[in-house]
């Protein structure tokens, strides 16, 4: 017991003449970028499941170094396991469908389903960071990243520069990333707008983005802290989904024509956007509120606004109880549609209507540019609530968190079936 | 400086009335609040406290740093990725995904 109060009074000293030495503003560069002076193993496991739709299995190990004063390494292994039913892009209709699925079988969706695909895949990722400071208020973080699934492979690296001005009170940030996605779908990668039943496979598909940010950072007093960041994004490639479809409906009867009912989907080969990002956090007395603000809006039409809050109560002995609850609203994209109609009826919109005559058409390339059906795309709404439980283990301080989040996601017009997820994760953090 | 910068997000404020909303103005109008959300931030900011160095204990806590909870970030972050068309915000790189 003596020992372990001394451990404490120990660590809390170390920590505080850390505090003196360095006082230190977060930096908002990256996320495995912590300006403690702790090496750290840190572990999680995470379940993720969807009512009758996809279930996810994520692991998580991640080792923080310090190689010399201030300067930290971070490696992170990530592995997990993706299953389950996801859907197709075609829409419920009242009688029974039969579509071609990527790996070219014949699925059979009864009348009032909605028609999905199911996958297997399996994903391992590894980013790795290196921050470093180059003067007494300049730091370069440098990030690399690589990811491997079945049908997608995606490598990337950025450089970050964070400056401290105003005695250490203001953050400034600017950082570039590449990202290069190689694409290798199931059946071959379709082109876009092509009916399945006759599909031209392309083998590999590629996508570059780019991101440069800017980030200011401020420390508002002694309990507060402000972050705002704006990020310009762009990416230029494949950017449909291959296994996205987009059905091609009879206005009076709402169900698939008979010829050529079906279509891959196609979006655009250039998107830019513009993300806004506001963070605040305030201490009150040990517990911490922590609020977000997001606003993004890209030139494929999609708008959206995200906030976020959490709120961390402190009970004794360092145990912690976190609430949180999320909102995202979505406008959008141009091109989505929830189907295609040969003509304008009873609850169609005019923007989803197209000429009766390519009714059969092999291709829709003459009639539109881009079309999709992903319900990503269209207008939603996502809620989340969640709770998280922290303790501190007697051995080393290690930290441990278990949480549980609910979201639930439904289309503004309510024409699919509402999504519902629960997430489940324990992570541990060891310092050493 | 704080008074200041009020007194020209008014200015923005009435100007930004005047504007037709042609497609250009539209843009104007972007630009436009994007520098009015800048000037806020600042205008708040502006009047924050000095701190010495001993008063940024609290600061400096973990559950103060803007990277908290990061195992739980990373995987909200690819959930939210995998289920909304808008992505990014408090960082870059981190790598893609082909996510369902």
């Amino acid at each position: 017991m003596q020992l372990n109060k001394n451990n404490n009074i120990s660590a809390a000293l170390s920590r505080a003449s850390l505090i003196l030495l360095a006082a230190p503003i977060a930096n908002n560069a990256n996320a495995a970028d912590i300006n403690f002076s702790q090496n750290e193993y840190s572990a999680s496991a995470m379940i993720y499941i969807e009512e009758n739709r996809v279930r996810v299995n994520e692991d998580v190990i991640q080792i923080k170094n310090e190689i010399s004063d201030d300067e930290f390494v971070t490696a992170t292994l990530i592995y997990d396991v993706m299953s389950g039913p996801s859907p197709s892009g075609a829409p419920i209709t009242p009688v029974v469908q039969t579509i071609t699925t990527p790996s070219g079988n014949q699925k059979t969706i009864s009348a009032g389903d909605e028609p999905t695909y199911g996958f297997l895949d399996s994903r391992v990722a590894l980013l790795a960071n290196w921050a470093k400071p180059l003067s007494n208020d300049l730091k370069i973080t440098s990030n690399a990243s690589f990811s491997s699934e079945y049908d997608y492979i995606s490598s990337g690296g950025g450089v970050t520069f964070s400056k401290e001005t105003n005695q250490k009170h203001t953050t400034l940030s600017s950082g570039l990333a590449l990202t290069y996605d190689s694409i290798k779908s199931v059946g071959g990668t379709p082109e876009g707008l092509n009916s399945l039943d006759l599909k031209k496979q392309k083998s590999t598909e590629g996508k570059t983005a780019v991101d440069w940010l800017f980030g200011v950072t401020q420390v508002v007093n002694r309990h507060s802290l402000m972050q705002l960041n704006y990020t310009l994004g762009y990416s230029s490639g494949y950017q449909s989904d291959p296994y996205k479809i987009i059905a091609f409906l009879d206005a009076a009867s709402k169900t698939p024509v008979a010829i050529n009912p079906y279509y891959y989907e196609k979006r655009p080969d250039t998107r830019l956007s513009h993300v806004l990002y506001l963070k605040y956090i305030h201490d009150f007395s040990g517990d911490v509120f922590n609020a977000v603000y997001r606003f993004f809006k890209d030139d494929w039409g999609i708008s959206s606004h995200t906030l976020d809050f959490r709120y961390t109560f402190l009970f004794k002995k360092q145990r912690k109880l976190q609430l949180h609850a999320r909102y995202y609203n979505q406008q959008r994209a141009n091109f989505y549609h929830y189907a295609l109609y040969n003509s304008a009826g009873t609850g169609i919109n005019n923007r989803d209507v197209i000429a009766n005559s390519a009714v059969g058409n092999d291709s829709l390339s003459a009639e539109l540019d881009f079309a999709s059906a992903d319900h990503r795309l269209g207008d939603l709404e996502t809620y989340t609530i969640g709770v998280k439980f922290q303790t501190t283990l007697s051995y080393k301080e290690t930290l441990l968190d278990v949480r549980f989040d609910h979201f639930r996601q439904q289309d503004k017009s309510k024409r699919f079936t509402e999504l519902r997820g629960w997430i489940a994760q324990i992570a541990a953090k060891l310092p050493f | 400086m704080g008074f200041r910068n009020l007194t020209s997000v008014v200015q923005l404020l009435q100007i930004s009335r005047k504007i037709k909303k042609t497609k250009k103005a539209k843009k104007i109008m972007k630009s436009v609040t994007a520098l009015i959300l800048f000037t806020v931030f600042f205008a708040t900011t502006t009047a924050c406290t000095t701190l010495k160095p001993w008063e940024r204990d609290i600061l400096a806590r973990e559950d103060m740093q803007l990277t908290a909870d990061e195992m739980i970030t990373l995987m909200d972050d690819q959930i939210y990725y995998s289920k909304e068309a808008a992505h990014g915000g408090p960082g870059i790189g981190g790598g893609g995904c082909g996510c369902n």
